[in-house]
């Protein structure tokens, strides 16, 4: 689902990143682990088409990104990557419901009821819908970002740090919802972070 | 969805948003009241002058005497005899002369006397009834018959005055014999009679030895030398020549006055004018700080919702799509402010409206949207687009990886 070759990519001629190759299946999850400056968030930026890679190639569900006009990555992106990110981003003038429908509106899809309560239900925030998400903790705004990332049968799901701000109980529940829902949707699930408590969770993992 | 989220971000910032629309309101609520307000005047007083070149009347304030002669609004300058009149009659550039006597009212609505004339300069046409043929009879202008409840063949007797609470004349009592269509001129307010009613009512005055001593008691002379006597006449001329030469010729050789209904209006038009001019740059500086806070508005909100839009480019919006997000914001704001600004106006007019018929029985009309207020909208949409699309071109600027990855 998600191949990676010899990526590369510079911050200047200081800041000179070489990847390892990253291989994902449908389904699979993969953990990719990295100490702060090891270039991680970058690799996620790069996976995630926010970035161009200076060498090298991404395939996503068999398409090669960096041919891709640029006019393209938007949808693109929107149609086959969800993203978690570490911190609770979302449009706060909106409800928990509307944030979700939102990702169909942005990927040029019908707004999709039935997945927003499906995910919901699924994901344990069915109560929290109607709500903003100011009012929400942070262990539930998390688990309202992997709904979202999941809205649009998203074929590769990127974790940016999903745990990281959390604390252990939280941290466990939302690294098997992620596994969970990923695995349901048949998407291929990769994690960048460097919270130990994951490191045992997942045996693929690639460390940077 | 869009739309959604543009008017969920205007509510989320519930208190700079009615600020910006209310500033905008204000400004173009001013706006628009003043120009509906003079359009009217503007209108009701063209109307009224129409036809009339030049009013007669005894020396004075020549405004006074066009206000009190051609518009009924203010007390009159005095009065004439009508032998001076003849001598103008005569005159082959004058084509008629209509004269007018006043002095009396009914619950505030002034009685004019004059002749069939009068009517017919404003093309009045009858509702009912016939046109007034002997004395003491009247016919009432649309609106007086509307608010007094008048009907046919109702009698009153004559206040003395402009004011309702005047000295009643009861030895005299009239009679409405017919009544006017709307005519959209200043007789809708008034109840016309001949000229011998009102010499009738106040002879009759003078016979109980009842004199009285008040200012603005214009018929005193007229009791002293029982020569017939109007308070002013509306003369229409054959030629512009007239216009040329007669008003100098009765200014210097006679004890009248001749005063040129449209220079006269000019002159307080012009007095209107600058008082509105100077209200219209106020409520442009208002519209300007409205636009103004918009800006400000948004630019805040690019700057608080930096990750908010990050995060939307990150989900497939593209910069344009968020641009005119951002865009609609600010022209949301500037239209509601439009619209509430539109309907102040109309409040306002309505106000106006109920105010100037308790002090001059003069009304406006609510009326659909003029063409000066379709530019405002113009004016409100640019001043809406010009606040935004400074802050509104700042979504082409973000960095998405950067703003997302923020650590």
């Amino acid at each position: 689902m998600l191949e990676t070759d010899s990526l590369e990519f510079h911050y200047g001629e200081a800041a000179r990143f070489v990847f390892p190759d990253v291989r994902c299946a449908s389904g699979e999850t993969l953990l990719i682990l990295g100490n702060s400056g090891s270039g991680k968030t970058t690799l996620l930026n790069l996976m995630a088409l926010l970035l161009t890679p200076a060498r090298g190639e991404i395939r996503i569900n068999g398409t090669g990104t960096t041919a891709l006009p640029l006019s393209q990555l938007p949808g693109f992106r929107a149609r086959n990557i969800g993203l978690v990110f570490q911190k609770p981003y979302f449009v706060n003038a909106l409800n928990v419901r509307d944030n979700l429908l939102m990702a169909n509106y942005f990927a040029g899809n019908p707004p999709d009821k039935a997945r927003v309560n499906h995910l919901a239900e699924s994901l344990g925030f069915s109560a929290l819908l109607d709500k903003r998400i100011t009012e929400l903790s942070g262990g539930e705004q998390q688990r309202v970002g992997i709904a979202r990332a999941l809205m649009n049968s998203a074929k590769l799901i990127l974790a940016d740090e999903p745990t990281s701000a959390l604390d252990d109980l939280n941290c466990g529940r939302v690294a098997d919802l992620l596994e969970a829902q990923a695995r349901e949707y048949g998407a291929a699930l990769v994690i960048v972070t460097h919270d130990q408590r994951l490191k045992s969770r997942f045996p693929s993992q690639i460390s940077l | 969805m869009l739309l959604k989220i543009v008017w969920k971000n205007i509510v989320d910032k519930k208190l700079n948003s009615i600020l910006a629309v209310l500033l905008m309101a204000f400004g173009i609520g001013i706006i628009s009241l003043l120009i509906t307000v003079g359009k009217q005047l503007q209108d009701k007083f063209a109307k009224n002058i129409s036809g009339v070149d030049m009013v007669v009347g005894a020396k004075g304030s020549p405004l006074q005497l066009i206000l009190s002669g051609v518009y009924q609004i203010d007390s009159p300058t005095g009065n004439i005899a009508l032998s001076e009149l003849n001598m103008l009659r005569n005159n082959p550039l004058v084509k008629e002369v209509i004269p007018l006597s006043m002095g009396d009212n009914y619950k505030g609505y002034r009685i004019v006397g004059s002749n069939e004339k009068y009517l017919k300069h404003f093309k009045a046409e009858l509702k009912e009834g016939r046109t007034f043929e002997r004395p003491m009879e009247v016919v009432a202008g649309a609106t007086v018959a509307r608010n007094l409840e008048l009907k046919l063949n109702d009698t009153f007797v004559s206040s003395h005055g402009f004011e309702a609470d005047g000295h009643s004349h009861e030895d005299q009592v009239y009679k409405v014999v017919g009544i006017l269509n709307y005519s959209n001129s200043v007789l809708d307010n008034l109840l016309v009679s001949d000229l011998e009613s009102v010499w009738l009512v106040h002879a009759g005055h003078e016979a109980d030895g009842d004199h009285h001593e008040e200012a603005g008691h214009e018929e005193e002379a007229a009791h002293a030398a029982h020569e017939p006597e109007v308070t002013c006449a509306l003369v229409k001329f054959r030629s512009p020549m007239g216009l040329m030469s007669l008003p100098r010729l009765i200014n210097q050789n006679t004890k009248m006055q001749a005063a040129l209904p449209a220079i006269e209006v000019n002159r307080l038009f012009e007095l209107m004018g600058i008082g509105m001019d100077a209200v219209k740059a106020l409520a442009a500086a208002i519209m300007l700080i409205s636009g103004v806070s918009v800006f400000i508005t948004l630019f805040n909100a690019l700057k608080e919702r930096k990750y908010e839009l990050a995060l939307m480019l990150s989900m497939g919006g593209t910069r344009m799509k968020l641009f005119f997000m951002l865009l609609l914001e600010g022209i949301i704001l500037c239209l509601s402010g439009y619209a509430l600004g539109i309907l102040l106006s109309r409040t306002g007019l309505w106000l106006a409206s109920g105010a100037l018929k308790r002090g001059y029985n003069y009304t406006l009309e609510q009326q659909f949207l003029q063409k000066e207020e379709i530019y405002l909208l113009f004016l409100a949409l640019f001043i809406g687009i010009v606040a935004a699309i400074i802050p509104s071109s700042g979504i082409y600027k973000i960095n998405i990886s950067k703003t997302l990855a923020n650590e």
